[in-house]
C-alpha cells in the first residue's frame, strides 16, 4: 500500500514519535505496486 | 500480476501501529481533526495522510454488469486475469498507460488482447500524435489489436460476456472485458479538500489543509496523476520528512515512468501540464522507430519523452 515506504522512512527517522492508525477499506493493508518495490530494491543496491 | 505483498501483519505490530481492516473511514471532521469509520470507530489525529488509491472506473453501458468485467485494480483481479486461459480473447478499455501495461502483459501470458482507447491516438497527454501512431504500431507488430476512436456501446450478452460492440457498429469478440481505474477521491472531495483529477497536493505532499496529506494513486502533483507507477519511496521520503520538520521537496521533474514491455522502449520524464511559456524540440526518425520530444522552460529541460530510443533514458 502506498504509505508503506513513507513508514518506513518515518519509523527509521524518529522511532516512537508518532502514534500511528490505519484505517483500510480493504482486508489486505500490505500490497503496494511492483514499481514501487522495484525502487525500493534499486535504493538498497546503491 | 504488478502486485507483490510487502510488509506483513507483524511489520505494522512490531511498529505500534494500530491497524483496522475492512473499515472504510467515512467522515473527516477536519476542525475537530477526526476521522470516523464505518462502524462509528472514532481516531483523532495530528496529521492526517490519505491514501485512497485509485477506484474502478466502469461506465455504465448496458451490459457493465456483467461477471467478467473487471478492473486492472487489485489482486483479486490480477487474480480472475491469470485464471483466463491462453488464448482467450479480452478487450482493454483505455489506451492509457495503465491500460496499455494491462494490456501488454496479458499479451505476454497467452491472451488475445484488444486495446480500445475513445481519443484519435494512444497517451494523447504525453506524446503527440506521430508518437502515438509510433507506439500504436509498436503494439501492433507484436500482436496487440489497438483500435482508437473507439467508443464503446455495449457489453454484450445474457449471462456471460460475449463480446463489445462500438458506436460504429463493430463487435470485438471477447470473453472478458479490462476497465480502468481513477484516483479515489470522495472522501477528500467531501470534507471540502481541493480536487482536481486527484486530490490536489504540493510539493509535500500536502493537501489545502495544513495538517492534511495525500499520496499515491489518489494524489495530483504538478498536474499529475502518477497510478500505479507513484514513485511511493521518493515521495515516502518527503512526507516524513515533512512530518518530523525536516525541508523536503519532492520535484517530479526526476520522475520517469518505462513501459518496457513487449520490448517497446517508453520513457517518460517531467511534467506534463500545460503552459505557454513552453518550447518543444521534436525529433522523429520514422524509419528507425525513433520519437524524442523534449519540452524547455526558462531554458531548462522540464519534461523528456522517448519512445523507442534506448540510448538516453537512464
Amino acid at each position: 500500500m502506498a504509505p508503506g515506504p513513507m513508514l518506513e522512512h518515518l519509523f527509521e527517522a524518529t522511532p516512537g514519535r508518532f502514534a500511528v492508525a490505519i484505517f483500510n477499506a480493504e482486508p489486505r493493508v500490505n500490497y503496494i505496486s511492483a514499481d514501487a518495490v522495484a525502487n525500493a530494491v534499486r535504493r538498497k543496491d546503491l | 500480476m504488478r502486485e507483490i505483498i510487502t510488509h506483513g501483519d507483524g511489520w505494522y505490530i512490531a511498529n505500534g501501529v494500530t491497524l483496522h481492516k475492512n473499515l472504510p473511514v467515512t467522515l473527516i471532521d477536519r476542525a475537530a481533526k477526526r476521522v470516523v469509520s464505518t462502524n462509528s470507530i472514532v481516531a483523532d489525529y495530528d496529521h492526517l495522510v490519505i491514501a485512497t488509491g485509485s477506484r474502478p472506473f466502469i461506465p455504465p453501458v448496458p451490459g457493465h454488469q456483467l461477471p467478467g468485467v473487471i478492473t486492472y485494480h487489485d489482486l483479486d483481479d490480477v487474480d480472475k486475469m491469470l485464471a483466463v486461459a491462453k488464448g482467450s480473447k479480452i478487450v482493454v478499455i483505455n489506451g492509457d498507460l495503465f491500460g496499455l501495461e494491462a494490456a501488454a502483459d496479458l499479451k505476454m501470458q497467452g491472451i488475445d488482447v484488444t486495446a480500445l482507447h475513445l481519443m484519435p491516438t494512444l497517451m494523447e497527454r504525453q506524446l503527440d500524435p506521430a508518437a502515438g501512431y509510433l507506439l500504436e504500431n509498436a503494439f501492433t507488430e507484436r500482436g496487440v489489436k489497438v483500435i482508437t476512436q473507439s467508443n464503446t456501446k455495449q457489453v454484450l450478452g445474457s449471462d456471460h460476456i460475449e463480446g463489445v460492440e462500438l458506436a460504429d457498429g463493430t463487435v470485438i469478440e471477447c470473453s472478458m472485458v479490462v476497465m480502468g481505474i481513477r484516483p479515489a477521491m470522495a472522501l477528500a472531495k467531501a470534507s471540502g479538500l481541493a480536487v482536481n483529477r486527484g486530490i490536489v497536493v504540493d510539493d509535500q505532499m500536502r493537501t489545502d489543509d495544513p495538517y492534511t496529506f495525500a499520496l499515491g494513486e489518489c494524489a495530483e502533483h504538478r498536474g499529475t496523476c502518477y497510478g500505479l507507477v507513484a514513485p511511493l519511496y521518493e515521495i515516502g521520503q518527503v512526507l516524513a520528512s515533512t512530518l518530523v520538520d525536516e525541508a523536503a521537496i519532492y520535484q517530479s521533474s526526476m520522475t520517469s515512468t518505462k513501459l518496457k514491455v513487449i520490448r517497446i522502449d517508453l520513457f517518460l520524464a517531467g511534467d506534463f501540464g500545460e503552459g505557454e511559456d513552453r518550447e518543444e524540440i521534436v525529433l522523429r526518425d520514422a524509419s528507425a522507430d525513433i520519437y524524442k520530444r523534449l519540452v524547455l522552460k526558462d531554458d531548462r529541460i522540464i519534461v523528456a519523452a522517448l519512445c523507442g530510443e534506448k540510448a538516453y533514458g537512464p
